[in-house]
């Protein structure tokens, strides 16, 4: 009988470990990008070349990924204090969105290397952005 | 009549450094203009905002914002270009995130939200009105690749040699072709409130 007891006890225990877990789950914040590794590693001006020349190839590679690019800083720029933006390229075609200020933000000619996700080429201004982006050492 | 300035000797292509020089500065002007391409003269940003509240009866936070929307405006015609990357959303809920860009929206396929159209009744005194002008948008708007006539009201500021524009409109999500499913019916509202605000600086700055 002792067994058939303790079910009684086990199995709402479960049941209520597995809600608690799907709740938390469901309520998890986006997790920061620090930890996840880049699907690409590439440099910034062969993104946007890349992007230019062969936009549905492109697409597949980098669009919705996180990739890592490396470049120069054309310039950057806050709106507030929270949203922050690296401009990378030649003309400052690649645009990065910081997911928080990491520090001082990078100056015009600062060599970067900024991971982040790719949200695409923008034929309307010929640029490339990325987002929730976070600003690594250069190797 | 005849004019004051005598163009004939540039605009003829005869031999000599002068005029060889001047030609080639004229070369180098056109591609210049060229490589500018379409936004050259006109007011852009790639930095606007956007955001949009879809709580449905069961309140849970449905709700994203971005700061990458790209528009650019033509001040001599009031043609207006906007571009929403769908995956710069950014939710509270990681989950959530990742099934309006990969069950809802597929961003992966579908990877911007664009508006298409026109200032309605623009001219060029607009452009030096001070205070808030109320306008009115009109032309296409795409989303999840399903394409939509609209017209939606809108303001339009000039401040500090920018222009701000601003709208506040109701997307219909089953317009868009975009399904929810059953079971979470009632946490997602079938009508989503969109704003949409931006700054544009003259092309180039």
């Amino acid at each position: 009988m002792a067994p058939k007891k303790s079910y009684w006890i086990v199995i709402p225990l479960l049941i209520a470990g597995l809600g608690w877990y799907g709740v938390q789950q469901w309520n998890k914040a986006p997790e920061s990008l620090a930890n996840t590794p880049a699907s690409q590693v590439l440099e910034a001006q062969q993104l946007l070349n890349e992007f230019q020349n062969k936009t549905d190839q492109s697409n597949q590679l980098y669009l919705n990924r996180v990739i890592q690019i490396s470049g120069t800083c054309l310039r950057s720029e806050s709106q507030g204090d929270s949203v922050h933006y690296v401009y990378l390229g030649e003309n400052g075609d690649i645009l990065c969105q910081l997911e928080s200020k990491q520090g001082p933000l990078p100056q015009k000619g600062d060599a970067i290397q900024c991971k982040g996700i790719c949200t695409g080429y923008d034929d309307l201004t010929g640029g490339v952005s990325m987002n929730r982006c976070i600003l690594t050492p250069k190797n | 009549m005849k004019s004051r300035f005598n163009l004939r000797p540039l605009l003829t292509p005869s031999s000599g450094p002068g005029t060889a020089f001047f030609w080639g500065l004229l070369l180098m002007t056109a591609s210049a203009s060229t490589s500018l391409g379409q936004t050259s003269g006109k007011y852009m940003t790639r930095t606007g905002y956007a955001n949009f509240v879809a709580d449905g009866i069961i309140k849970d936070d449905v709700a994203a914002k971005t700061n990458t929307v790209t528009a650019v405006l033509d001040p001599n015609t009031g043609q207006v270009q906007v571009r929403i990357p769908i995956n710069s959303f950014v939710f509270r809920k990681a989950l959530m995130q990742e099934h309006f860009n990969e069950n809802y929206l597929q961003s992966h396929q579908f990877p911007f939200a664009n508006f298409k159209g026109q200032v309605a009744d623009w001219d060029a005194s607009m452009m030096q009105k001070s205070g808030i002008q109320k306008i009115k948008f009109i032309g296409k708007l795409e989303i999840h690749g399903i394409s939509k006539d609209v017209v939606e009201p809108g303001t339009m500021e000039l401040s500090g040699g920018q222009i701000r524009m601003a709208t506040d409109l109701m997307i219909t999500v089953a317009d868009y072709g975009i399904k929810i499913p059953t079971l979470v019916r009632d946490k997602i509202a079938k009508e989503a409130a969109v704003h949409v605000e931006v700054h544009l600086k003259p092309s180039g700055q």
